[in-house]
């Protein structure tokens, strides 16, 4: 149960029935009003139809996950209640579509409030049950103290646009639900912090964060093949870099769109590409071929629940081994993993600045959760951005390609410069290019290119600790799982329990020193993580020598704070 | 290809060498491939520093190595996506991809369609010798039957297929076919394929002389037809007629088909011009979009 | 194959609308006893055929194609034939004195006793070719390939063999007086006298290949 100011509402029902865009205009709305908002989705497996839920948290203070269960409820269908009644405990609301609906509840459990509200009825009356939607959240606007007014500037700014007729309609649905609301005699205490001093913010999901970091990375051109989750990336993508005379293609397969990266990254354009695990292992081969020829290429991998196809539109943590070590040879990459949607900004911006000063293919992981998770975020300022281009030749003197140099980064020449022209190849190759397969070059040569990315773990921002001085549970994790772990070790040290966090973001190369480091201050070790192996854990038993207690789950979904806070009093 | 890289010098054929020596078998087809293409680029004047040479893996594919100029040395099938992304990114320069049969129609089979079909401008030269060459004599899509290869000693399961079919079916503008024996016609055709906007493919019979034994200069020789005066290279219907073979299971020399396209790349600058594109664009637009 | 004993005969036949062989496509003929001496010939394809008593002294044959033929007692003396592709070619008793024959290659070919007499091979490639007793004297063979060619009493004099490339070649059995032999690639000892260059690392000296 979340604590005062912090309020969780789930929305859920049939894909198509305004789930979705009830969701988004609360979430704006209470953006809108100052609040900070992380929202949260599953979406129907279908093509048309199917269960949908949308969960929006909302808090005045900076929310870092999901949390772990609604505290308010709005059931749109049968099916909607009858996936979530397990978890209508004491304290929680539910309101559900009744009378006129598809469904009579069970007995409601002793403890949980609940609203009958006629919603379908009432859009059924105003002539179109598609505006059943704008009832609800009048409904849920009286009921719950989501602003009205920046709610009704939200749904105003959005149908302004379909003419006066529409937004009437809608304007006239949402007051009826208003109406409903205000009918209902309100029983618990669950509302919505009240506005404050809005904030320089906007509201973005995972992937759409992560094509606004490209744009402002300076990308130019973007190689697409879609997959679940990662297609709405190049959407964005698609959408705004022609503005900037950029392009997006859409390749044959994945093998293709990273083909493409290369190339046009080799004729001096800054190139990435999206995709999720499957796409990932297809372009294993050439992420080999890029690290050997020294290619600038950044990959973003949104991680779904594998293997194989798996669970395509399910959370899952679990391509770190392929990200790291998936690849032919001895060929190594720098792997990223973000957070939150605030670093699907500004890592992008560093992986493609990486990318372009290490001459080398990057990961950036994200992963389902995030993919669809819209967020607050502060704005971002364009100018606040640095952008790295690669080391370019000087056309002084004879170019050697492969030149070995001070910090192992050997200057580019773009196609057309004269004196530059050179082979990029997968073939081992002397400073100039030609094949040389002598085993002192192909050893100074990979020593090169793994010497070149080695000096990351010193350069890049230090990894966030969480909390000071020694720890009875120091917990190590990554991706969108240190979101909750923040809370849990907030929620531990509230409890009296010493409990320290570790959050890497650079994955590979590992920072190992700032690893055993942590773990000195720690008695012990816990890294839960989005997987069956516990993969983190293995690169820590493997790298260094701490030997952490692995917390691994698989089910599809991201762990919630509870959970954490509960292993760790466990292994206590 | 590009406007850019034409007429920019005045070179001999041989000046587009680099320093790497040749090491195909004497008495392979590739030599005189190589000697064509040396030629078409002469007598266009191509300057070598707009020129891409991009190929994936297979003895035909060691070509870029042995000409001065920009290139890749990819994958084995994947010198087809990687060109696309180098035209894409810099339609202003002369892209050319070189490689095998094996490579281009085996493994880089998925790629071959959309590059003709997306009309991407550039010029793709395969070497075609019925056989893998560089891993030793496997037989690939363009061999015979009849050829008892490594991993076919009682001769192959299955039928060869028909590139210029192919190509044609899948909407490329410019397909001609050529025979390693005949260094003019190569030379001639390739330097069509390069003046070509839009996407040319040249296929062109090379004998593998050391692992394939049946399709020998003679074989070749006997095998081809001057495609007869008076075809009209716009005739799709007619090209595809020409690329099916003669009665006789001849197969035709010379340009089957060529006409005039929008590219990939000229499609994709319509778009950016559409939108207003320009590199000053201010970012702070788009952030705009996600206030709340 | 069609039989040619007389130049006007062959020219009208091949000869282009300006009265050059320019690219002439002459494979599969039988030519006996023509003199084309001076004439422009530069990628005419000489294919498959046979070619005895011809003079081409004095031609241009730059890029010319010549696979599978037979040539007997024909005359390049002083001929262009850079770029020019020999292969599997059988000579007897031709002459390729003074020719300028930069990048040429001759593959898989029989030119025993051929004289070379002050020609410039400059990059010529002689590959698996049979040159036994030819005579090389006065000619720039420098960064020439030879490469598992046969040597054997083949003539090198005053000889620029700068750069040649004499791997798998049975070199040791050639005659060598004055020749300029720096930076020459041979395996074992050198046979025009002096010691083998020690510590030699062939891999690195040389671009090669691995395989794919
Ligand atoms: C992924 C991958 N699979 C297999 C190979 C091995 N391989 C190298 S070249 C080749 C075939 C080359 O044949 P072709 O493209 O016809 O060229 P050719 O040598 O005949 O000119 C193969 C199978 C490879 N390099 N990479
Ligand atoms: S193996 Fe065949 S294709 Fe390869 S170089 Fe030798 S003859 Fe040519
Ligand atoms: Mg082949």
């Amino acid at each position: 149960m979340s604590k005062a100011n912090d309020l969780i509402i789930r929305v859920a029902g049939e894909g198509g029935e305004g789930v979705v865009s009830t969701g988004d205009f609360i979430a704006a709305a209470c953006a809108r009003a100052g609040l900070e908002v992380y929202t949260f989705k599953t979406f129907p497996a279908e093509i048309k139809g199917g269960y949908c839920m949308y969960q929006i948290r909302v808090s005045s203070e900076r929310v870092y996950n999901q949390g772990d269960t609604f505290d308010v409820f709005c059931a749109f269908n049968g099916e909607a209640y009858e996936l979530n009644k397990h978890l209508l405990t004491p304290g929680t609301t539910i309101v559900y579509d009744y009378p006129g609906g598809d469904f009579e509840p069970d007995a409601i459990p002793e403890g949980v409030t609940a609203y009958p509200v006629p919603m379908s009825q009432a859009a059924k009356d105003l002539g179109s049950y598609r505006s059943k939607n704008m009832v609800a959240m009048g409904v849920l606007s009286v009921l719950f103290n989501i602003n009205e007014e920046t709610l009704r500037q939200v749904l105003t700014n959005k149908f302004k646009k379909k003419g006066d007729e529409v937004l009437d309609f809608n304007l006239k649905a949402f007051e009826k639900g208003k109406e409903l609301g205000a009918g209902v005699k309100k029983v618990d205490t669950w509302r919505v912090a009240d506005a404050v001093e809005p904030k320089d913010v906007i509201i973005i999901s995972g992937n759409d964060a992560v094509g606004m970091g490209a744009v402002l990375g300076g990308l130019e051109f973007f190689s697409a093949y879609p997959i679940t989750p990662a297609t709405e990336i190049a959407k964005f993508v698609a959408t705004h870099i022609p503005k900037f005379g950029g392009t997006l293609v859409q390749a044959e397969d994945e093998i293709a769109s990273i083909g493409q990266v290369l190339g046009a990254s080799y004729a001096g354009k800054k190139s990435m590409t999206s995709t999720s695990g499957p796409g990932l292992a297809l372009m294993s081969e050439m992420l080999g071929m890029a690290f050997m020829g020294e290619i600038p290429a950044l990959v973003v991998d949104v991680q779904r629940g594998g293997p194989s196809t798996g669970l395509p539109t399910k959370h899952e943590q679990s391509d770190l081994f392929l990200a790291i070590h998936g690849a032919h040879g001895d060929a190594p990459r720098v792997v990223l993993s973000v957070e939150d949607v605030k670093d699907c900004v500004d890592m992008t911006v560093d992986a493609l600045n990486f990318a372009e000063q290490f001459q080398c293919p990057v990961i950036l992981l994200s992963d389902g959760s995030l993919a669809f998770s819209t967020q607050t975020i502060p704005a971002p300022k364009p100018e606040n951005y640095t952008l790295v281009n690669r080391k370019r030749w000087d056309g002084q003197g004879k170019y050697f390609r492969y030149a070995m140099t001070d910090d192992m980064i050997s200057p580019m020449a773009d196609p057309g410069t004269p004196g530059g022209e050179h082979i990029a190849t997968g073939l081992e190759h002397n400073a100039s290019g030609a094949p040389s397969w002598v085993p002192a070059n192909h050893e100074a040569m990979q020593g090169k290119r793994f010497g070149k990315i080695a000096g990351l773990v010193d350069t890049y921002k230090p990894v966030e600790v969480d909390g000071e001085g020694e720890a009875e549970i120091g917990i190590i994790t990554w991706g969108s799982t240190i979101g909750v772990v923040r809370e849990a070790v907030e929620r531990l040290r509230a409890e009296g329990i010493k409990a320290k966090g570790f959050y890497p973001k650079l994955m590979w190369p590992m920072p190992v020193a700032q690893y055993e480091a942590f773990a000195a201050t720690c008695k012990k070790i816990l890294v839960p993580e989005v997987n069956y192996q516990g993969q983190l854990s293995h690169f820590i038993r493997a790298e260094t020598s701490i030997r952490p207690i692995p917390y691994t789950i698989c089910g599809g979904l991201p762990f919630n704070p509870s959970m954490i806070v509960n292993k760790v009093k466990e292994v206590l | 290809m590009s406007v850019a890289a034409l007429h920019k010098k005045e070179m001999a054929p041989k000046d587009y060498k680099s320093d790497v020596n040749v090491v195909w078998c004497p008495g392979c087809g590739h030599h005189g491939i190589l000697n064509g293409i040396m030629r078409a680029l002469s007598e266009l004047g191509v300057d070598p520093t707009n020129l891409v040479n991009v190929s994936g893996i297979g003895c035909s594919s060691r070509t870029p190595y042995f000409m001065q100029s920009y290139k890749m040395h990819t994958l084995h099938g994947r010198a087809g996506p990687v060109a696309t992304g180098v035209q894409l990114a810099r339609p202003d320069q002369l892209v050319c991809i070189t490689g095998g049969d094996g490579d281009g129609f085996a493994i880089g089979g998925g790629h071959m369609p959309h590059m003709a079909r997306r009309n991407v401008n550039m010029t793709y030269i395969l070497f075609d010798n019925g056989i893998y060459g560089l891993t030793k004599g496997q037989y690939s899509p363009t061999s015979r039957r009849e050829l008892k290869a490594y991993t076919t000693p009682y001769g192959g399961p299955d039928d060869p297929m028909n590139p210029l079919l192919y190509m044609l079916t899948y909407g490329a503008t410019y397909v001609a076919q050529a025979f390693a024996g005949k260094p003019k016609v190569c030379a001639d055709l390739i330097k069509g394929a390069m003046a070509h906007k839009g996407f040319s493919y040249v296929n062109i019979y090379s004998q593998c002389v050391t692992y394939n034994r049946i399709d020998t200069i003679q074989y070749y020789r006997d095998l081809m037809r001057e495609i007869p005066e008076g075809h009209d290279t716009s005739d799709l219907g007619a090209a595809m007629e020409l690329a099916r073979g003669d009665g006789e299971g001849h197969r035709p020399m010379g340009l089957l088909y060529q006409v005039e396209r929008e590219t990939l790349d000229e499609r994709l600058a319509s778009i950016v011009k559409l939108v207003g594109g320009h590199e000053g664009y201010d970012k702070n637009k788009i952030i705009n979009l996600f206030r709340p | 194959m069609r039989h040619f004993t007389d130049k006007q005969a062959l020219l009208d036949a091949f000869a282009s609308r300006d009265g050059s062989l320019v690219d002439a496509d002459m494979t599969f003929i039988h030519v006996e006893g023509v003199d084309l001496s001076g004439m422009n010939l530069a990628g005419a394809n000489l294919s498959g055929g046979v070619w005895c008593d011809i003079h081409l002294d004095g031609c241009d044959l730059s890029a010319v194609h010549v696979v599978e033929s037979r040539l007997t007692r024909v005359d390049f003396r002083g001929a262009r034939l850079e770029g020019a592709l020999f292969q599997r070619v059988d000579m007897t008793q031709c002459t390729f004195e003074r020719v300028e024959a930069g990048e040429a290659s001759f593959f898989l070919s029989k030119m025993s006793e051929t004289p070379f007499c002050h020609a410039k091979l400059i990059k010529a490639q002689f590959l698996d070719t049979t040159l036994d007793q030819a005579d090389f004297t006065g000619a720039d063979l420098s960064l020439a390939q030879m490469r598992e060619s046969s040597l054997a009493g083949t003539r090198f004099i005053s000889c620029d063999l700068r750069g040649v490339d004499f791997r798998k070649a049975n070199f040791h059995h050639a005659v060598y007086r004055h020749v300029c032999t720096d930076n020459a690639l041979y395996y074992g000892k050198p046979p025009w006298g002096g010691e083998a260059i020690p510590g030699r690392d062939w891999v690195q000296e040389l671009p090669m290949f691995d395989g794919e």
